[in-house]
């Protein structure tokens, strides 16, 4: 979806720090003090109108005083935790958790994600399948400009999304 | 599935009022004195008595039991805190770990509407018929003229929060006045240094404040059961216990006569709350008033707590208060053998409800005047469908595997670490939790599914010598003395490294000299020592042993216990009778050691004694399948086989490692009657 985003012309937030690798070789798109919010927002003053990736859990650290459009990606979290798993042993290493357990957690974190986002009345929320993205990539980014107003070159956001589906080929 | 015919409802309306850690032995000078009127009146209207506690003595666990009628290990709340469903903090634990229906689910679903304010473990509240608030409701946040609004999860129905909302009263509204019956010198405390006072106003504040709410829901909505919870003893007597009189070593005189006099005013206090309950309960409501444990208030208060669990639960007594009163109750009589786990049954019976066979406790029919003939029953009420305003199944989920995918995130870059220390308390906690359940498992004599847990603990921190010794005492228990021998001699080796006692710290240590000794492991080590060799068929290596422990201090009656216990194995019952009478001494509402007396008067074939020893025991402890043994096997050799019979059949139900040996004496005691009969008809 970032590459979606910044294909159609977008601006991401992301501070490059984290290199292209063999699990993501379009690179990651992703920003550091995301994880700091906290503690530190000052990133945010440079974030109106610009995309950022933030995981699920992240999601009730942004501050109320900002207008948020969610893209909330879904994917089927057996491939996420497959995926999740291959990443770590790369890098040598093994997640602390079963499956099981972690299918038990992200499920339920999910669900609370989204009774939380229900309640925020500053956050707009747009559900993504992954797998649609790849699968009928021109509706995919159709719906996805509608939702942030209309202004990003869906041709090129498809293009983005059929590229993701040669490499996962 | 269909439901049996329910009883008849023996009572309009119930009132169940939990005071935290409220003790009879403090109760009863007042009461004596006249300081309680609202509670005298109360227990001579009715019934009262003690009910034993479980264990562990955590209160969040037990008033999850007091509402299920159902051990720990049933309904999943075992400790104070649990991660939250992020995994990234620890926060209090929460109604959405509970896995069993409480009392108010199960009388939604049965069409009952019930009020229920600030119980324990019951955030976020429950969407059930009637009215529900949350424990944190009361709990002030930030100062008088900040803001004070209503999180969610707080207050059920929605409408009702604004209206509560105005019942809370703010610690800082609690003004000096109000204190002095407290702290009657309390002006010239300097609260800049001595923050006593402000912990007073606010446990106060919110027990004003739960009182308000409870008030205004019994006048203004429709109830067939109410409960409310009052935390204040407890959280008071952690903070002011130690002050009360008589004066204990080691606290200084000047604080002595400054709070000497909060226990007993705190306690007065609620008197007057439980008289306004009372008032609008009205006469037509059974009104049920109880404690979850006892609070040593005499020689017994410790002088140390142990930093690990069972941390200041060690102040905790293993019994607490029961009274009852209402239509259909008895008047002014004593009742034994109440348990915790028996008040859901007994409050579904008086309401007209089946009992679900799952829960561990049972109906208090003593407490009747027109006792039940029968109990009718449901398996199991979490087998029933229904509208029980129950959390939705994916919001009710063990937290506790929500750390360790966190740290999957972590370690995939995307979430930034805990802070070490937050790390440190989240695995303390597990640990906790995990230790928790096993005491639980042991508790209810699950030893065997204990044992993995004890062990996953001590292997995680073989530092931590308490959960080395329940380990290996487990291991005794299941005759496995070389694993147990091998703990043991591990604890030792590890504790004579160690410079601090390895039981714990002063627990308030600038009261104590440098000279006061803690806790010592020795004498715990040495008794299972003593007991793994008898079990190895070495009684004077055993001797040994004991006379260590008992030389090593003055021991406390857990102590004298074990070492009756060991005397027991030995079959030396005058020795076993001494060390028990030691016990009772110090305790004399000891059930343990009231069993054990009762085994060594069987051994000495004092039948009659032994029979009274094991009758006192399941008294204190209904629940205590060695004491109805005991009972059933004096009582047998007394010739009295009908009442043996009771007595084993009692033990069976209860279950656990006497059930094989009980059901041989039920033979027994079958072939006697047998017997007899035909001895008659002959």
């Amino acid at each position: 979806m970032m590459q979606m985003l910044s294909a159609g012309g977008l601006a991401i937030l992301t501070d490059g720090l984290r290199s292209p690798d063999e699990d993501n070789p379009r690179g990651y798109f992703e920003l550091e003090a995301v994880k700091a919010t906290p503690t530190d927002r000052s990133w945010l003053q440079n974030a109106p109108g610009k995309a950022v990736k933030v995981i699920h859990l992240l999601l009730a650290d942004l501050p109320a005083e900002y207008e948020y459009r969610v893209l909330f990606m879904q994917r089927p979290l057996d491939q996420i935790l497959r995926s999740q798993k291959a990443m770590l042993s790369r890098s040598g290493r093994r997640g602390p958790a079963s499956d099981q357990q972690l299918t038990k957690v992200f499920t339920r974190q999910v669900v609370q994600v989204r009774a939380w986002l229900d309640l925020q009345s500053n956050f707009r929320v747009l559900e993504v399948e992954y797998d649609d993205c790849l699968r009928e990539p021109f509706a995919a980014a159709a719906r996805v400009n509608a939702f942030l107003g209309g202004t990003l070159d869906e041709r090129a956001m498809a293009a983005a999304a059929e590229q993701g589906l040669r490499r996962q080929r | 599935m269909p439901l049996p015919t329910p009883p008849e409802r023996r009572a309009a309306r119930v009132v169940l009022v939990g005071l935290d850690a409220a003790d009879w032995k403090l109760i009863n000078p007042l009461l004596e004195t006249g300081q309680m009127p609202h509670l005298a009146r109360f227990v001579e209207a009715g019934v009262m008595g003690n009910v034993a506690s479980l264990q562990p003595m955590i209160s969040p666990a037990l008033w999850t039991s007091v509402a299920t009628g159902k051990r720990p290990y049933k309904h999943g709340i075992h400790a104070f805190v649990e991660p939250d469903p992020a995994g990234r903090t620890l926060r209090s634990v929460t109604s959405t770990s509970r896995t069993t229906k409480a009392l108010w689910n199960i009388l939604s679903q049965a069409g009952l509407r019930s009020a229920v304010v600030g119980w324990y473990a019951g955030h976020p509240v429950e969407p059930i018929r009637g009215a529900c608030v949350s424990e944190h409701f009361p709990k002030a946040v930030g100062g008088l003229t900040d803001p004070w609004p209503v999180a969610q999860g707080m207050v059920h129905p929605p409408e009702l929060a604004s209206p509560l909302a105005e019942c809370r009263v703010h610690p800082e509204e609690i003004d000096g006045r109000s204190l002095l019956p407290f702290v009657p010198r309390a002006a010239s405390i300097d609260q800049d240094k001595d923050g006593r006072l402000g912990n007073l106003a606010r446990d106060l504040a919110e027990c004003v404040s739960t009182q308000a709410m409870t008030t205004w829901l019994m006048e203004r909505s429709e109830w067939d059961f109410l409960a409310v919870y009052f935390p204040a003893i407890d959280h008071l007597g952690h903070k002011f216990m130690q002050y009360h009189p008589p004066r204990m070593p080691g606290v200084p005189e000047s604080d002595f006569e400054l709070y000497r006099g909060v226990m007993a005013e705190t306690y007065r206090f609620h008197d007057v709350l439980l008289g306004r309950l009372l008032e609008l309960a009205g006469e037509d409501a059974v009104v049920i008033l109880c404690s979850d444990h006892g609070f040593h208030s005499d020689h017994l208060r410790p002088a140390f707590t142990p930093d690990r669990s069972p941390g200041p639960t060690i102040w905790h007594r293993p019994y607490g208060i029961l009274a009852m009163r209402g239509p259909g109750i008895v008047q002014d009589e004593r009742i034994y053998g109440a348990s915790l786990l028996d008040i859901t049954p007994t409050i579904l019976h008086l309401l007209g409800l089946p009992v679900g066979a799952d829960m561990d406790g049972r109906v208090l029919a003593q407490a009747f005047v027109d006792p039940p003939a029968s109990v009718p029953a449901v398996p199991s009420w979490d087998a029933i469908p229904g509208e029980s305003g129950a959390h939705p199944p994916e919001a009710r989920l063990n937290t506790w595997d929500s750390p360790a995918a966190l740290d999957q995130l972590i370690a995939l870059g995307y979430v930034a670490p805990r802070a070490d220390s937050v790390d440190i308390d989240i695995r303390r906690a597990n640990q906790e939790n995990r230790y928790n359940l096993a005491v639980s498992l042991i508790d209810g004599g699950r030893v065997v599914e204990a044992v993995p847990l004890f062990e996953e603990i001590y292997t995680e921190s073989p530092e931590n010598s308490l959960v080395g010794l329940h380990l290996a005492s487990a291991y005794q228990h299941l005759g496995r003395s070389g694993d147990a021998r091998r703990t043991v001699e591990g604890v030792i080796a590890r504790s004579q490294d160690e410079d601090m006692p390895a039981f714990g710290r002063p627990y308030a240590p600038e009261m104590f000299s440098k000279s006061t000794e803690g806790p010592r492991l020795e004498p715990h080590a040495d008794l299972l020592l003593g007991m793994l060799d008898l079990d190895e068929g070495r009684p004077e290596s055993a001797m040994e042993h004991l006379v260590r422990a008992q030389r090593s201090g003055n021991p406390p009656p857990a102590t004298c216990f074990v070492i009756g216990q060991t005397w027991l194995r030995m079959r030396r019952w005058q020795d076993a009778a001494g060390a028990f009478e030691q016990a009772l001494s110090l305790d004399p509402q000891n059930a343990r050691a009231h069993a054990g007396m009762a085994e060594a008067m069987l051994g000495l074939r004092r039948n009659q004694e032994a029979a009274e020893h094991a009758l006192e025991a399941a008294v204190l402890r209904h629940h205590f399948a060695a004491a109805h043994f005991m009972l059933g096997v004096a009582l047998f050799r007394l010739g009295r086989f009908e009442r043996a019979a009771q007595a084993l059949e009692e033990t069976v139900k209860i279950g656990g490692d006497r059930v094989p040996v009980a059901r041989r004496w039920l033979r027994r005691v079958r072939l006697m009657e047998a017997k007899a009969a035909a001895a008659q008809s002959s």
